[in-house]
């Protein structure tokens, strides 16, 4: 017989609220005021952190977790679920994001890299990670980690989708190679050994046509357009980091992402929710970038 | 047999995972369905039955209202919702935030996150109310930030089919009304099994026959 009583932090669990988050926008919030008006914009989630992607880039230094007064603040604010990031590898930071009770762990490049070794292993939480992508392999390895969602890392701060658009392109061809080669045993092995990771992970994408957990985008999300084009492109959500409280009215234009986000493939309904929203975030041509300025190559 | 109108409300949720359910109940119970996803009011025309999955109730609500979607959708025969289905279904709703609005139909009373956060989300195994009758089996069914149903109206029809073993919280509810079927449940069957989706097919066809 089955033990009666409920089991916590299973893996269909933390997997579980990454599913009903799907179709949903997910926003980047510093303090209480800002998280109330993601929820009123009808965001399904608030990611908490110490200051948003555009503003590390501007102001340097180390970027880590967000403080954990600034977490209570925000989780006393909403009740729609609270994110939080911490660095990646850095484990003792997960471990207070647990003990404060948020709902998701995003284990981000967009924080300064703790450890350039090794990320965390997310097996042993009872809250679930989303960890950054850029492609099939990188999502797999998050995935054997134990991460119960992947995003696409784009390149966060710039309010440019181009970097976004490479790592889902690169995701969907890394899915139809192994999907071609699903009949292949020997061929999936040598996949599995390039990506690093176990061959029956890799078989499970070969069956499935698709990743075993959620897929959202993130990282240079700035208009509904750009929302829309990522649900389009088959993604089951998005992110949106300085797109929102860098740009001239951010309730206005949180509202338009979601609802973008919703009718993704209503172009008349996305013309009227973009109509008069201000100006979007301040720009960055990803070419111009440095390498170390580019968070996405941050463990890979 | 008449061929039923089904559709799947798709503006956020685990959508795919109804649709799956609801084409693995039609095909089991040999009832032909019309299935499709919801977006907009217009949309809901001609529907017997919708499926409301759980996501998050607040940006579903908000979404329902910006579409006009609430007041057409009360006037569909067979409702089935689970988790932020069942708030947006049940009449009493605490924890609501300010200018969530909701369907209003069925006579229970639910509290929104009644579980808690996420660490304390879980999966259990159901008591089916008459094991004649029992839905999940042994099936773990996973309760995501759940709501829990906290006053029933057994006068207006309303029937509990599972709680959690231990505590006997209701956790999948029914109710029979002339020419209609509601269903609700606080976990998310739809992830595990079609069962319930059967159920709701089954009932929804006798319920218009009537």
């Amino acid at each position: 017989m089955e033990s009666p009583a409920p089991i916590h932090g299973t893996f269909s669990v933390k997997s579980g609220l990454a599913q009903m988050l799907k179709g949903g926008v997910i926003l980047d919030v510093t303090n209480a005021t800002q998280a109330k008006i993601a929820q009123e914009a009808g965001a399904v989630a608030v990611m908490a952190l110490e200051r948003v992607p555009a503003d590390i880039r501007r102001e340097g230094g180390v970027a880590r977790m967000s403080e954990p007064g600034k977490i209570k603040e925000i989780k006393a604010a909403v009740t729609i679920p609270v994110m939080a990031k911490c660095r990646i590898g850095h484990f003792v930071e997960a471990q207070v994001l647990q003990s404060l009770q948020v709902d998701f762990i995003d284990e981000s490049e967009v924080l300064t890299p703790a450890d350039e070794e090794k990320h965390i292993d997310k097996w042993g939480y009872k809250v679930p990670f989303v960890c950054g992508a850029r492609d099939l392999g990188e999502a797999l390895r998050r995935i054997s980690e134990g991460a119960a969602m992947i995003r696409t890392k784009g390149e966060a701060g710039t309010g440019n989708i181009v970097e976004a658009m490479r790592h889902m392109r690169a995701m969907q061809r890394g899915i139809d190679e192994v999907r071609a080669a699903a009949k292949n045993k020997k061929e999936l092995a040598s996949f599995a050994k390039e990506m690093r990771v176990d061959v029956t992970l890799v078989e499970k994408v070969a069956a499935a046509g698709k990743l075993p957990v959620v897929n959202f985008a993130a990282g240079g999300v700035a208009t509904p357009a750009d929302a829309a084009m990522c649900m389009q492109m088959g993604c089951d959500g998005v992110f949106v980091g300085s797109g929102i409280f860098k740009s001239a009215d951010p309730a206005a234009r949180a509202r338009a992402i979601v609802q973008a986000t919703a009718h993704f493939n209503d172009a008349e309904l996305i013309a009227r929710v973009s109509e008069n929203l201000g100006d979007p975030m301040r720009s960055i041509d990803v070419r111009t970038l440095t390498p170390e300025n580019r968070m996405a190559s941050r463990g890979i | 047999m008449a061929v039923l109108q089904i559709g799947v409300l798709a503006l956020q949720g685990g959508v795919q995972e109804h649709i799956n359910a609801t084409r693995a109940a039609a095909d089991k119970t040999k009832i032909p369905i019309s299935l499709r996803t919801v977006r907009t009011a217009n949309e809901l025309a001609g529907l017997q039955g919708l499926l409301l999955p759980g996501g998050e109730s607040t940006t579903l609500s908000l979404l329902l209202q910006k579409n006009s979607m609430l007041e057409p959708m009360k006037n569909i025969p067979g409702l089935f919702g689970t988790c932020a289905g069942l708030i947006l279904m049940a009449k009493e709703v605490e924890g609501r935030v300010q200018g969530q609005e909701g369907l209003d139909v069925m006579d229970v009373g639910v509290n929104r996150n009644a579980y808690g956060v996420q660490i304390h989300s879980f999966e259990s195994a159901l008591q089916a109310t008459d094991e004649k009758n029992n839905l999940t089996g042994r099936l773990r069914i996973p309760f995501i930030r759940a709501p829990k149903i906290t006053k029933i109206d057994e006068n207006a029809g309303v029937k509990v089919l599972a709680t959690l073993p231990k505590t006997g919280e209701p956790v999948i509810v029914e109710q029979r009304l002339a020419g209609r079927f509601y269903l609700g449940t606080t976990c998310h069957p739809e992830l595990k099994t079609s069962k319930v989706h059967e159920l709701f097919l089954k009932e929804l066809q006798a319920a218009l026959r009537a």
